[in-house]
């Protein structure tokens, strides 16, 4: 069991996730009984503090789109906590309520997708896509409805006269931008933004970066950014956790993350970006293996088959998550005791 | 809650090049891509002939269709020439005789090539009902009795064939699509309800489409259509109509509630219903407002290339004497007549209806095909 | 011919120094929609026993200057104009001065036997999709090998023996039981490696990946990039490395050609490109990337606009509407033409010389 050692209910915190698990069920066979259960999301502990971008990394099929949005309550938790600092409510715990009582905490967080095809409906115009939110929750009508839209189509960098056309005319970017466009209209505190970029050519990823960051310092934004792109996640975060099969391995100030790295894996991770610097040319740590299966994942240490400083305790012993040094929690037994190397190479 | 304010250099507003097709909703688009393909053109617009004929059909026919003429059983199609006998332009039919023939002991029709009569055009004749409520003995056409035209030639009681196609279509052409609007309606419920509600629901409306669709069809139409009571004062020919269509529909919802679930599964895990979902969207607003839309193009679809399939099947039931019985006529019904070699051999025309569900199979397949292209979002 | 006098690619180099020599080379695909002009004249030598890195964003052409190469373009694809030379080393005998021979690839029939022989066994591709090009019906083993028995003449027993070296060579553990497995029972990482296998089976002079790693998580990517600069340090074969990522490129590569709208803008070796970038087009590249690693945390510099569709026809230079340097009255008039700035590091732009290109 990982202690939950991240309790941090302060006032500057807006979201905290204890020990969050979601596990799907495998079907198989005649009758489609379950054989088994992925466990996408097992035992996840994290916190947003206001204002702040928090990034969450890890490899594909490590659950952390899966973890954003049983966050946000898209997707039913199969355990654990996820408080949220509502605004008007206070701290409530978002895995308690029912679904009248989500639509009222609703407005507060909202999400950005990855895929701007498939996150626009494709019949409705762009009035209706991003007016959603307000028709649903009754915010505006009628002219008024009308300006929202068009003001919030202005603050993502889109000429309100487009409001009128659907998705299809537009590009990526723009399609994207009609996205945050609609995630803005009720006034969010928090955005969890999943993979908002990756879909993006080099060129607009910097555009919409950008206004991310604008958005974030005009309306006090929060973000939960997920991304499997380190590069991005350590140009926008504040701070940065990693998750590998399900769980949360290491979770620091992005600095102290990329540069200071205290679990083997990050280490890994860190060695492999390619940096965009011929001088920074460099080998990567040989991770022997496969990644994990979620859905049957080694005893003790899930990294341990791969990382070359396991010891014994490692096979055997869950390593709980420990505070390193002030605002740095690693899951590794040895976190603090290792000499890792971060994302520059050390000669 | 609309208080943003908006901060004035936020972001300069992106001059991008926004398509201009971007107005056209994505029905408009379907129905340019759709207008652009001919044969499904084709399709369409021969349907709405053949419906158009169908409808008007005892005006279009120049007989009623029960009238008997004794004199002209099995009587082949009329001749037509452009110049009569006598040297004058216009359109004529030859005259017909009737005669007994000494060595079969039949009676036989022959044409008379040395007598024609002008085809006068909106003129009286037998009285009909047009639509069900117009009243008149008007005729697209017809000749002077005694004589009567013959397009299609006269059945075994002397019936004229060309009326009695055109008001079999009437049965033949709707069955298809009342067949498919029934099967429409609980193929999206139950598709909507298996896909959207998944777990229990699911399992039980999938076993069910999976025996309903273990089945061979023809047999199961058939023992269903056999159990339907005989038309008799208190069970009209229409009754047994309607049940037609329920027994057709029994099968073909089947595949529309699979191909519906399957949609629906998709948009339940796509990001625009999450968007709706994480906005506070009720599952009324997210099947309503976003899968059924976007389903309906795909809807159409399958049921337009289903039609088919049930006009196959009606005209099966009704050969076999399982589906429409007398005094409603359909073209199984007609093509009854045609089970016999003897027949068709000395009376091809008996076949006409057959060509009829053929050309009206033909066209909605093409048109099925053509609206299955224009759906397709990944072709502009 | 859009090649001027002058112009580095045509003199400085020798064919001892060059595999293929691409000159002037246009190709269109002729749709419903009209006609969509992928390569404008592009023009540029790789160097052998090199990794030429091409870069740009999705549509420049990066991926059809490829397949050009290889005649493996669709039907729709039509090359009006353009040479591609390819300076065939004889094999046979180790002799250093083996011959070479010149063969004009756009000259072969794409059906041809000789075009079926250069394939796989001289110039090989592999694909961002290992899944694409392995058939999913057949075993590791009998694909790789295969490969083998047609271009190299051996027989089965022996296409085993090397199928399982290279598979061995490109880092499978365990080499003998892989050539048994099918496809779809290897991680993404193991069938890109599989396919590397493929690609590298015959030997060839010339390897083209398209985006081999784009698919691939990022510790897996590094695996793989490792594991191919290797195999091109080994073998002496040359790699061209197609790809959008700037990071990629600066991990793997010898040099580089920036490519914009079916044109190579700006080519050089790998430090000039990244330290003193010469055409507005690659400095913003640059500038629009975080710099993973460097400790700043600048605001990125986006590239305003959109890689305008390849059916509309820009007059002057392609880039002018999103160029920061752009020139009125001379840039949206005529295209520049390739000039030599220092020593290998060419580039077209109008900033460094006003020779225009010739049609």
């Amino acid at each position: 069991m990982i202690d939950p050692v991240i309790a941090q209910s302060g006032d500057d915190v807006l979201l905290e996730v204890k020990d969050l698990k979601k596990y799907f069920p495998v079907r198989g066979g005649f009758i489609k009984k379950g054989v088994g259960t992925v466990k996408a999301v097992d035992g996840l502990n994290l916190f947003v503090k206001k204002g702040e971008t928090l990034g969450l990394v890890g490899e594909s099929g490590c659950g952390k789109t899966t973890a954003g949005r049983t966050i946000m309550r898209l997707m039913e938790p199969t355990g654990g906590t996820i408080r949220f600092n509502d605004p008007k409510q206070g701290w409530v715990n978002l895995e308690k309520m029912n679904r009248q009582q989500m639509r009222a905490i609703r407005p507060n967080m909202q999400i950005i997708f990855q895929d701007p095809f498939s996150s626009l409906d494709p019949r409705m115009t762009v009035f209706r896509i991003v007016s959603e939110p307000l028709v649903i929750n009754k915010v505006a009508s009628g002219q008024e409805l009308n300006d929202r839209v068009a003001e919030l189509l202005r603050v993502v960098g889109l000429r309100p006269e487009y409001m009128s056309r659907y998705p299809h005319a537009f590009s990526g970017g723009q399609r994207q931008r009609i996205g945050i466009a609609r995630a803005l209209a009720l006034n969010p505190k928090l955005i969890v933004c999943d993979e908002p970029v990756s879909a993006l050519d080099v060129s607009i990823q910097a555009q919409v970066i950008n206004l991310l960051e604008d958005l974030q310092h005009d309306f006090k934004l929060t973000y939960l950014f997920v991304a499997h792109d380190l590069s991005v996640v350590e140009h926008i975060s504040n701070r940065v956790a990693v998750m590998y099969v399900g769980r949360l391995v290491e979770l620091a100030k992005t600095d102290d993350l990329y540069y200071t790295p205290q679990h083997p894996y990050t280490e890994a991770l860190m060695a492999a970006v390619p940096k965009p610097d011929p001088h920074m040319r460099d080998r990567p740590i040989k991770l022997p293996g496969e990644v994990a299966s979620a859905i049957k994942p080694p005893s003790g240490c899930y990294f341990h088959p791969r990382c070359r400083y396991a010891k014994d305790i490692c096979s055997t012993e869950d390593p709980p998550l420990k505070m390193v040094r002030p605002e740095h929690w690693s899951a590794c037994h040895f976190a603090g005791e290792l000499n890792l190397r971060g994302i520059v190479p050390t000669n | 809650m609309s208080n943003i304010v908006t901060p004035i250099p936020l972001v300069p507003v992106v001059d991008e090049p926004v398509s201009e097709v971007g107005q056209l909703s994505q029905w408009t688009l379907m129905r340019l891509r759709f207008a652009r393909n001919k044969l499904a053109m084709t399709g369409l617009i021969g349907l709405l002939i053949m419906y158009f004929l169908v409808f008007l059909g005892p005006f279009v026919a120049p007989n009623e269709y029960t009238f008997q003429n004794s004199d002209y059983i099995f009587g082949n199609p009329s001749q037509f020439t452009l110049t009569s006998p006598d040297g004058q332009f216009g359109l004529f039919m030859y005259s017909t005789t009737t005669v007994l023939d000494q060595n079969s002991f039949k009676f036989v029709v022959t044409t008379d090539k040395t007598k024609a009569l002008p085809v006068r055009f909106f003129t009286k004749g037998d009285p009909i009902t047009v639509l069900g409520f117009i009243q008149t003995d008007i005729h697209l056409f017809e000749v002077d009795t005694p004589q009567r035209i013959y397009l299609m030639g006269a059945d075994s009681i002397g019936r004229d064939m060309f009326a009695r196609t055109l008001i079999g279509g009437q049965i033949s052409m709707t069955i298809g699509l009342i067949g498919v609007a029934l099967s429409l309606l609980f193929g999206s419920v139950l598709g909507t309800i298996s896909g959207y509600f998944m777990g229990l629901a699911d399992d039980i409306i999938q076993r069910i489409i999976e025996v309903i669709s273990s089945f061979p069809s023809i047999p199961l139409w058939a023992a269903l259509a056999a159990s339907l009571p005989p038309v008799s004062e208190s069970f009209s020919a229409l009754n047994r109509y309607f049940l037609i269509t329920i027994v057709l529909s029994v099968i073909g919802w089947t595949g529309l509630a699979r191909q519906l679930r399957a949609k629906v599964m998709a948009y339940r895990s796509a990001d625009f219903c999450m968007a709706a979902l994480s906005a506070g969207g009720s599952d009324a607003r997210i099947i309503f407002v976003h899968m059924i839309p976007n389903a309906a193009s795909h809807i159409i679809v399958s049921a337009a290339l289903s039609i088919p399939g049930m006009i196959l099947g009606e005209t099966a039931l009704s050969f076999l004497g399982l589906g429409i019985l007398p005094p409603m006529v359909s073209w199984g019904a007609l093509l009854k007549d045609s089970q016999q070699v003897s027949v068709v051999v000395q009376h091809p025309w008996i076949l006409i209806p057959g060509a009829a569900v053929i050309i009206t199979v033909l066209f909605f397949s093409f048109l099925g095909d053509g609206l299955r292209d224009a759906v397709d979002p990944y072709s502009i | 011919m859009s090649e001027t006098i002058g112009s580095p690619t045509t003199t400085t180099t020798t064919s001892a120094e060059i595999i293929l020599r691409i000159k002037d080379l246009h190709t269109y695909f002729y749709t419903d929609i009209g006609i969509s002009k992928a390569l404008n004249g592009v023009t540029f030598d790789i160097p052998s026993r090199k990794v030429l890195g091409i870069v740009g964003e999705s549509g420049c052409g990066k991926s059809v200057t490829a397949l050009s190469c290889m005649r493996l373009l669709p039907r729709s694809a039509k090359i009006p104009k353009g040479e591609i030379t390819f300076f065939r080393h004889k094999k046979n005998g180790n002799g250093s001065a083996a011959p070479v021979e010149e063969v004009d690839l756009l000259k072969l029939d794409t059906m041809s036997q000789e075009i079926r022989n250069i394939r796989g066994a001289e110039l090989a591709m592999i694909f961002q999709e290992p899944m694409s090009s392995l058939n999913p019906s057949y075993t590791i083993g009998d694909q790789i090998g295969e490969a083998i028995i047609l271009h190299q003449n051996v027989d089965k027993a022996e296409a085993e023996n090397r199928t399982i070296k290279i598979l061995d060579q490109v880092g499978m553990s365990n080499p003998k039981a892989m050539v048994k497995r099918f496809p779809h029972e290897l991680s993404g990482g193991m069938r890109q490696r599989a396919m590397i296998a493929m690609g590298l089976s015959c030997n060839p002079s010339v390897l083209f990946a398209d985006e081999p790693t784009t698919a691939l998580d990022v510790t897996t990517e590094a695996q793989i990039l490792d594991l191919m600069r290797d195999l091109q340090a080994q073998l002496g074969m040359t790699i061209v490395f197609i790809t959008h990522n700037l990071g990629v490129v600066a991990q793997m590569c010898d040099s580089v050609a920036v490519m914009y709208l079916g044109r190579i803008v700006e080519q050089a070796s790998i430090e000039p490109i990244f330290y003193n970038p010469k055409h507005p087009y690659t400095k913003a590249l640059l500038n629009s990337i975080p710099h993973a690693g460097s400790r700043e945390h600048k605001r990125l510099l986006p590239i305003r606009g959109v890689v305008p569709d390849p059916y509309s026809s820009i007059k002057g230079c392609p880039f002018h509407p999103r160029c920061n340097s752009f020139m009125p009255g001379k840039c949206d008039v005529n295209v520049p033409a390739t000039v030599t700035v220092d020593n290998g590091h060419t580039v077209r732009c109008f900033l460094y010389s006003d020779e225009v290109e010739q049609q």
